[in-house]
């Protein structure tokens, strides 16, 4: 999660102020692999209703790092802990909906591609930021899906 | 890992699919099943009245997420907006790690290879859209919403925010080859 001092600078990717993300991952293996800005999170925290196309990610106090600016948290650079809480909600017309086979990448699933709002919050020493309410949200892309991948894509 | 390495995990089949998931003729009821018997991942009637447009109830939980990390701050006694499991140590999955899906992007800036692909139609090419979770050995749901929006420092201050949120949850396999069932977050 971004944030920016003003809304060309966001457009500009520019003097950014935050990077909020859990990092890295460990290495899983001997050529250094490691998931990406993943972390787990409580397994109630996510509620899905493929059927119905309504989905809903909230979790609170869930501690994370700021890197403050995305070329520091990709080099995995310093870090200070923070602590992030977040409701996402995906409902809404359904714009487009696939079935998508790709076994050059190794998954398939059926996708539902439809808006999502948010509602996010931060804290650290030294900051705080609300976000406004979810209706102001503009979505740029949102999609929920039911796959399989890597060894359980058969 | 490479896709080549996969093979050498253990393919626990078709016990791990839905009967439907095969020929995607109808919307599947759903993927992982451990996870009902947990009982802790799919609450329609509760998710109903989430996810009604009610926008009242959505300024109310931007200010609860406000007043927990208040909490948060100023002591363990935590009456944050949520009502469900509120930390990890709390939750009954075991977090066992997950691998990193084998695509992604180079680094620009010389860090550890990005396995994830920028959001997008799951039909696109990668990276700008395909395979939209960051693990892999998954048989689940997955949600991305690419946002944008603005909100308020401590100090009162308009600030301008682009979130990717993620989850993944469902059955994966762990670093081990283990199935578990857990969800996890990107962002």
């Amino acid at each position: 999660v971004d944030i920016y001092p003003s809304q060309s600078d966001l457009e500009n990717k520019t003097n950014q102020l935050h990077d909020f993300n859990p990092g890295f991952g460990d290495p899983v293996n001997a050529n250094g692999d490691r998931t990406f800005w993943t972390t787990a999170i409580p397994i109630c925290s996510v509620n899905v209703d493929f059927q119905a196309g309504k989905a809903e990610m909230r979790v609170s106090h869930l501690d994370i790092e700021d890197y403050f600016n995305l070329p520091n948290s990709l080099k995995d650079g310093q870090s200070i802990p923070a602590t992030v809480a977040f409701d996402v909600v995906w409902g809404g017309d359904v714009t487009r909906r696939l079935d998508v086979r790709d076994p050059a990448h190794g998954f398939e699933g059926r996708f539902k591609e439809q808006p999502a709002t948010v509602v996010f919050a931060a804290k650290e020493d030294g900051f705080t930021f609300v976000s406004n309410p979810a209706n102001t949200t503009r979505n740029l892309f949102a999609e929920i899906g039911r796959e399989r991948n890597g060894s359980l894509f058969v | 890992m490479l896709m080549s390495d996969l093979s050498a995990l253990p393919r626990l089949g078709s016990i791990l699919l839905d009967p439907d998931a095969g020929a995607w003729t109808s919307e599947p009821a759903r993927h992982a099943t451990l996870a009902d018997t947990l009982s802790v991942s799919v609450q329609p009637s509760k998710l109903g009245a989430v996810i009604a447009v009610d926008s009242a109830r959505l300024e109310a939980a931007s200010s609860a997420i406000g007043a927990g990390l208040t909490a948060v701050q100023t002591a363990d006694n935590d009456d944050s907006l949520f009502d469900s499991v509120r930390s990890l140590a709390d939750d009954p999955q075991t977090h066992a790690a997950p691998l990193p899906i084998p695509g992604g992007v180079s680094n620009p800036f010389g860090g550890p290879f990005i396995h994830h692909n920028f959001p997008g139609p799951a039909d696109a090419p990668p990276p700008f859209g395909n395979e939209p979770s960051t693990i892999t050995d998954l048989n689940g749901d997955i949600g991305v919403a690419l946002v944008r929006g603005t909100g308020t420092d401590g100090n009162g201050t308009t600030l301008y925010f682009e979130a990717d949120l993620r989850f993944m949850q469902g059955r994966y396999l762990d670093v081990s080859g283990a199935p578990h069932d857990g969800a996890f977050g990107f962002l």
